[in-house]
C-alpha cells in the first residue's frame, strides 16, 4: 500500500510550484474482494486492485479538474500538467474555490472491518441461498453479490485541510424474482451496507421484510380500474421519491438555472409538517460517509426538512456562492437519509386505514419534470381493500407530482430499515392517481 | 494522450495455461465540457486504465485486476486469477469445458482517433453557446455539454484471440428551457454525435445549429403544450424511440443469463412475439451495409462479433449469449460478452440493436392516425423480465384528424413488450440511430439502438 499522504504532499507542493493559486488533491486505493452467484451457482471470485487519484486546479479563478488511477510520481505530475492544459479553457469565475485557510482542518477516521474473511462471506450466502430456497421455494434468485472493500482516502487541499479514511465494508446485492410454472413476476433488487457478516440474512432488513412479499409476486395480475388512493412505500421505494424530490427541489442544477419551485421558500412549509429529514452520512448508524464535502469543508450532518419545513438547499459551495445562498454541509445530498417523522403508527395501523390503496416496492419511471410531475410504473406492489393487502398486481401505473405527494403524507410508520446507508420508514401517500391498463 | 503498451500482452504469457484464460489491458478515457447558462460548469478528463485476467475453469471463473502496466504485474494478476478459480471451483462447478471453436481471430488497430485538448471542446460549446444565445431569444436557460468516450483494449485469449480494439464516440447534448403558460419550466434534451473523435463525430457545427432551430420551435412548443391523457392509445414512436424499445423491452429480456434467471422469454423461443412486420437484430460492426453505429468486431471472451437476428418477421428466433450460456443452449456464441472497464467481468450486453425499417412514410403514418400521439423524444426508459417497459417522454405531440396537434409536457408510456409489438401496423421506412447513452446492468456499457417509426398501442401516464 502507499502511503497517500507522502504522495499528496508531494505533488501540491508541485502545483503550487507551478503557479495554482489553489489546489485539491484526491486519492483513494482499495481492495475489493467479490463473490457472485448467479443462476443457481457460485459462478466467479474477483479480487481488484485499484488506485484513483483527483487532482482540481484553480488559477486566475480558472477551474480545472482530470482524473486517473495512477498515484506514482511521474504520472501525477504528468496529470498536473494536463490540468494547468485544461484551464485555458474555463472562463474566470469568483465563485471557484476551494475551502480558505480559516476554516481548514485536519481528520482521520479508521472504521469498519478492514479484511475480508472470505471464508465467512461464503459461509453467509451459502446459507442465504439455503434459508431461501426452504422458506422461499418460489423465489429464483438470478443474482446474488456479496463483496467486501477496503478503501483508503486522503484528501488534501492546498489551504492545509485534510482527511485521511480508512473504511472497510461488506455490501450485499440481491436480484431475484418469483417463478412458479409459467408465471414470473418482475424483477426485484434490495441490499445491505454492512459490517456484520454472522448474521444471517434473511434475519435481517431489508430480506426479512422484502421477500415474502416478493415470493407472491408470481400471481400478478393488471388493476381492473384505475382509482384515486392511497400508497404505502416500502423504504427502498421511499428513497427513490426523497431523491427525485430533493435533486428536482433543492440540488445544483434546480437552483442554478432558477427552475426549483421552491428557490423562494426556505423557511417554509414545504413537505408534509410531520416530516423530518436528515441528510446524515457522519451517524453511527451508517457506513462510510465522507468526513469532508467535495470542497474540503469539513462535512456535518444537517437537516433538509424539519417539521415540514425547508432547512436549507443541496448545494456544493460552488452553486451557494453562484446563487448567493448557503452550502451544504456535507456533499451526499441523495443518501444517508435518516427520516424521523413526529408521529408515527405500526405498518399494520398505516394500512388498516386504507379502504383501496396499493403497497408499492418499487418504482420505475422516467426522471420528473423540473416542475416535480412525474408517472411512471408501480412494481413489485399489492392491492390494499378495506385496511388488508390483498392480490400481488402488475401493469399499473402512477401519475403524480413530487410536491403534492409530499403534502399530502397519510402517516408514517413506526417500524424503518436501515440498510447501512440509510435509515427509512414506510409512508402512506394519499390522493393518489393509480392508473390501470 | 494515455496510449497502451501494445508491448505488455504477448501471447507467451498463456502458453502454458491450462484453462481458457483471457488477460486484457484497457484504458477508458472521458473528456467532458459543460456550459449551464453559458458558465463553465464542468472542464473534466480522465482516463482509468489497467489489467485484468480472467480464468475459466470447469464452468466456474476467477478474476483479478491491477492499475499497474509492469509485466510482472501482469503475472502477479493471472496467477490470482486462477487461484481464484480454484477457490470459487470448491463452491460451484460444473462439467462445462469451455472450448474455442474457429480460427484464431487477430485484429489490430484500424482508424485514425485525435486525443483533443480540452481547449477544443471549450471552443466547441461556446459556439454552440453563442448560436443559441443569438438564435433563441426566448428560453429561459440552456446548457451545452460536450462528452467524449474512448474504450481501447488489448485482449489476449488463450490461443485463440490477440486484437487491440479502439472504440471512441464524441456527443454534443443540448438542453433548453422555457417558461411554460403553467408557470413551470420545460425542458428539451437532445444530443448529436456518433462514433469517432469530436472532430470526425461532428466535422462541422451546422448539423448542430439544426438541432439547436429544432429544439428551440420545440421547447416553445412544450411551453404551450398540454398534459397527456392516462390510459390506452394510439402512438405514433418516432425511430430512436423505436429503438429504446428495441433495447429495453425487448433486448434485455432475451440475453440469456436473465433468460435463465426468470425472464418471460424464456417461454418464446419460435414463438409469434410480435406483428409480422417487425424484425429485429443485433448488430455487431455493419448495419444494413453501413458501420454500426459502435462497431464489436470480436467480444471479451475472444468470440469474433456477428449479428444475431433476434426477431424474424415477429417470431423470437435467438437469444445473446456468452460462451457459458451458449454451452448451456447448444448454440453458437455471437460475441456479445462485453465489459466495461478493465476491472470489470464481461456479461452479456447488446451492441447495435434495432427494428428493421419497413415501407410506410412517417408523413402517411400521422395523416392516417385520427386520434392519438407523436412521441418524439425519451429521456430514460427500464425493462424488466416480464417484458413490461417503462420510457419517460420528453416531447411528444397530440395527433388529431390526421394532423400534429399540441405539444404534450412530459409523460411516461408503459407496456408489455410482447403485447404490444403484436399491435404494431405500421413501420416506417427510415431508421434513427442514437448511441450517446449507456445501457446499465451491473456495470454501464455503451451501446447503439435504432429503430423506425412505429405506430402501436400503449399505455400512457397523464391526467
Amino acid at each position: 500500500m502507499r502511503d497517500l499522504k507522502l504522495i499528496a504532499d508531494n505533488i501540491l507542493s508541485y502545483i503550487k510550484e507551478q503557479g495554482a493559486e489553489q489546489a485539491a488533491c484526491k486519492l483513494k486505493q482499495s481492495v475489493t474482494s467479490e463473490i457472485s452467484y448467479l443462476n443457481g451457482k457460485f459462478s466467479l471470485l474477483r479480487t481488484l486492485e485499484d488506485e484513483i487519484a483527483n487532482l482540481e486546479i484553480i488559477q486566475d479563478k480558472r477551474y480545472a479538474s482530470l482524473g486517473g488511477n495512477r498515484l506514482d510520481d511521474a504520472e501525477l505530475k504528468t496529470l498536473a500538467d494536463d490540468c494547468f492544459k485544461g484551464l485555458a479553457s474555463a472562463d474566470p469565475d469568483e465563485a471557484r474555490r476551494f475551502v480558505p485557510a480559516g476554516e481548514a482542518v485536519q481528520k482521520e477516521k479508521t472504521s469498519g472491518v478492514l479484511e475480508a474473511d472470505r471464508e465467512a462471506m461464503f459461509r453467509l450466502l451459502q446459507e442465504f441461498i439455503e434459508d431461501v430456497a426452504k422458506n422461499y421455494p418460489t423465489l429464483l434468485i438470478s443474482e446474488l453479490y456479496l463483496e467486501h472493500d477496503y478503501e483508503e482516502s486522503y484528501k488534501a487541499f492546498s489551504s492545509g485541510a485534510n482527511f485521511h479514511e480508512i473504511n472497510g465494508s461488506y455490501q450485499v446485492v440481491l436480484n431475484c424474482s418469483s417463478v412458479v410454472g409459467e408465471k414470473s413476476s418482475s424483477f426485484f433488487y434490495n441490499g445491505l451496507m454492512t459490517e456484520d457478516i454472522a448474521t444471517p440474512l434473511i434475519e435481517r432488513e431489508p430480506f426479512k421484510s422484502d421477500l415474502k412479499m416478493i415470493a407472491e409476486q408470481y400471481k400478478a395480475e393488471p388493476l381492473e380500474k384505475g382509482f384515486a388512493g392511497s400508497v404505502v412505500m416500502t423504504p427502498a421505494c421511499l428513497d427513490d421519491m426523497l431523491y427525485y424530490l430533493a435533486a428536482n427541489f433543492t440540488g445544483d442544477l434546480a437552483l442554478l438555472t432558477e427552475s426549483s419551485p421552491w428557490r423562494d421558500r426556505l423557511g417554509e412549509q414545504v413537505v408534509d409538517s410531520r416530516l423530518n429529514l436528515r441528510v446524515a452520512p457522519l451517524d453511527e448508524r451508517f457506513v462510510g460517509g465522507s468526513l469532508a464535502t467535495s470542497e474540503g469543508f469539513a462535512a456535518e450532518n444537517y437537516d433538509l426538512f424539519r417539521q415540514g419545513k425547508l432547512q436549507c438547499f443541496s448545494l456544493s459551495d460552488y452553486v451557494a456562492r453562484k446563487t448567493g445562498r448557503e452550502r451544504a454541509k456535507n456533499s451526499e445530498q441523495y443518501s444517508y437519509y435518516v427520516l424521523e417523522a413526529e408521529e408515527t403508527e405500526p405498518l399494520e395501523d398505516l394500512i388498516k386505514g386504507i379502504d383501496r390503496g396499493i403497497y408499492m416496492m418499487r418504482f420505475s419511471g422516467g426522471e420528473p419534470a423540473g416542475n416535480g410531475d412525474f408517472a411512471g410504473v408501480i412494481k413489485n406492489s399489492f392491492l390494499i381493500e378495506n385496511g388488508k393487502l390483498t392480490r400481488p398486481l402488475r401493469e399499473v401505473m402512477l401519475s403524480s407530482n413530487l410536491e403534492k405527494l409530499f403534502l399530502n403524507i397519510g402517516g408514517y410508520s413506526s417500524e424503518h430499515i436501515n440498510d447501512g446507508f440509510k435509515d427509512l420508514p414506510w409512508v402512506r401517500f394519499d390522493n393518489v392517481g393509480i392508473s390501470s391498463k | 494522450m494515455t496510449k497502451l503498451n501494445a508491448k505488455l500482452l504477448m501471447p507467451d504469457l498463456l502458453a502454458n495455461c491450462e484453462d481458457r484464460t483471457e488477460l486484457r489491458y484497457q484504458n477508458n478515457a472521458v473528456r467532458r465540457f459543460s456550459l449551464t447558462s453559458g458558465q463553465v460548469s464542468s472542464n473534466y478528463r480522465s482516463d482509468e486504465r489497467g489489467v485484468s485476467a480472467r480464468v475459466l475453469r470447469n464452468g466456474v471463473a476467477g478474476f483479478a485486476a491491477s492499475p499497474l502496466e509492469d509485466p510482472e504485474t501482469v503475472r502477479r494478476v493471472l496467477k490470482e486469477a486462477e487461484a481464484n478459480a480454484r477457490i470459487i471451483g470448491q463452491y460451484g462447478a460444473a462439467v462445462t469445458d469451455l472450448r474455442p471453436s474457429g480460427p484464431a481471430y487477430k485484429r489490430e488497430l484500424r482508424d485514425e482517433y485525435e486525443d483533443l485538448e480540452q481547449s477544443y471542446y471549450g471552443e466547441v460549446a461556446r459556439k454552440l453557446d453563442a448560436y443559441i444565445l443569438k438564435h433563441c431569444p426566448k428560453i429561459k436557460d440552456r446548457v451545452v455539454s460536450i462528452y467524449s468516450d474512448k474504450v481501447e483494449k488489448i485482449l489476449l485469449v488463450s490461443q485463440d484471440c490477440r486484437a487491440h480494439l479502439r472504440t471512441p464516440r464524441s456527443y454534443v447534448y443540448i438542453s433548453l428551457m422555457a417558461d411554460s403558460n403553467k408557470g413551470d419550466t420545460v425542458e428539451v434534451f437532445q444530443a448529436i454525435g456518433g462514433y469517432g473523435d469530436l472532430k470526425h463525430a461532428l466535422p462541422s457545427l451546422e448539423s448542430a445549429y439544426a438541432l439547436i432551430d429544432r429544439l428551440y420551435q420545440q421547447v416553445l412548443d412544450k411551453a404551450q403544450g398540454v398534459s397527456a391523457k392516462a390510459g390506452v392509445h394510439t402512438c405514433i414512436l418516432g425511430g430512436t424511440l423505436a429503438g429504446m424499445l428495441a433495447h429495453e423491452a425487448v433486448g434485455h429480456t432475451v440475453e440469456s443469463d436473465l433468460v435463465l434467471g426468470g425472464s418471460v422469454a424464456a417461454k418464446l423461443m419460435d414463438k409469434q412475439v410480435a406483428s409480422p412486420l417487425i424484425s429485429l437484430t443485433d448488430f455487431a460492426h455493419t448495419a444494413l451495409g453501413q458501420p454500426a453505429p459502435l462497431p464489436v468486431y470480436v467480444d471479451d471472451e475472444g468470440t469474433p462479433a456477428e449479428d444475431v437476428e433476434i426477431i424474424k418477421d415477429g417470431i423470437l428466433r435467438s437469444y445473446m449469449h456468452n460462451l457459458e450460456t451458449a454451452d448451456h443452449f447448444g448454440v453458437r456464441p455471437q460475441g456479445n460478452a462485453r465489459a466495461w472497464l478493465y476491472s470489470d467481468e464481461p456479461l452479456i450486453r447488446m451492441r447495435n440493436t434495432a427494428i428493421l425499417p419497413g415501407k410506410d412514410k412517417l408523413e402517411d403514418m400521422i395523416a392516417d392516425t385520427e386520434d392519438g400521439y407523436y412521441l418524439v423524444y425519451t429521456n430514460n426508459g427500464q425493462a424488466d423480465n416480464t417484458g413490461e417497459f417503462m420510457f419517460g417522454i420528453s416531447l411528444a405531440y397530440e395527433i388529431k384528424n390526421g394532423k400534429l396537434g399540441s405539444a404534450v409536457r412530459d409523460t411516461t408510456i408503459s407496456g408489455v413488450a410482447f403485447e404490444m409489438l403484436k399491435t404494431v401496423d405500421r413501420v416506417g421506412d427510415r431508421i434513427a440511430w442514437e448511441s450517446n447513452g449507456f445501457c446499465g446492468k451491473k456495470q454501464p456499457m455503451a451501446v447503439g439502438l435504432g429503430g423506425p417509426a412505429l405506430r402501436c398501442r400503449l399505455m400512457m401516464g397523464g391526467e
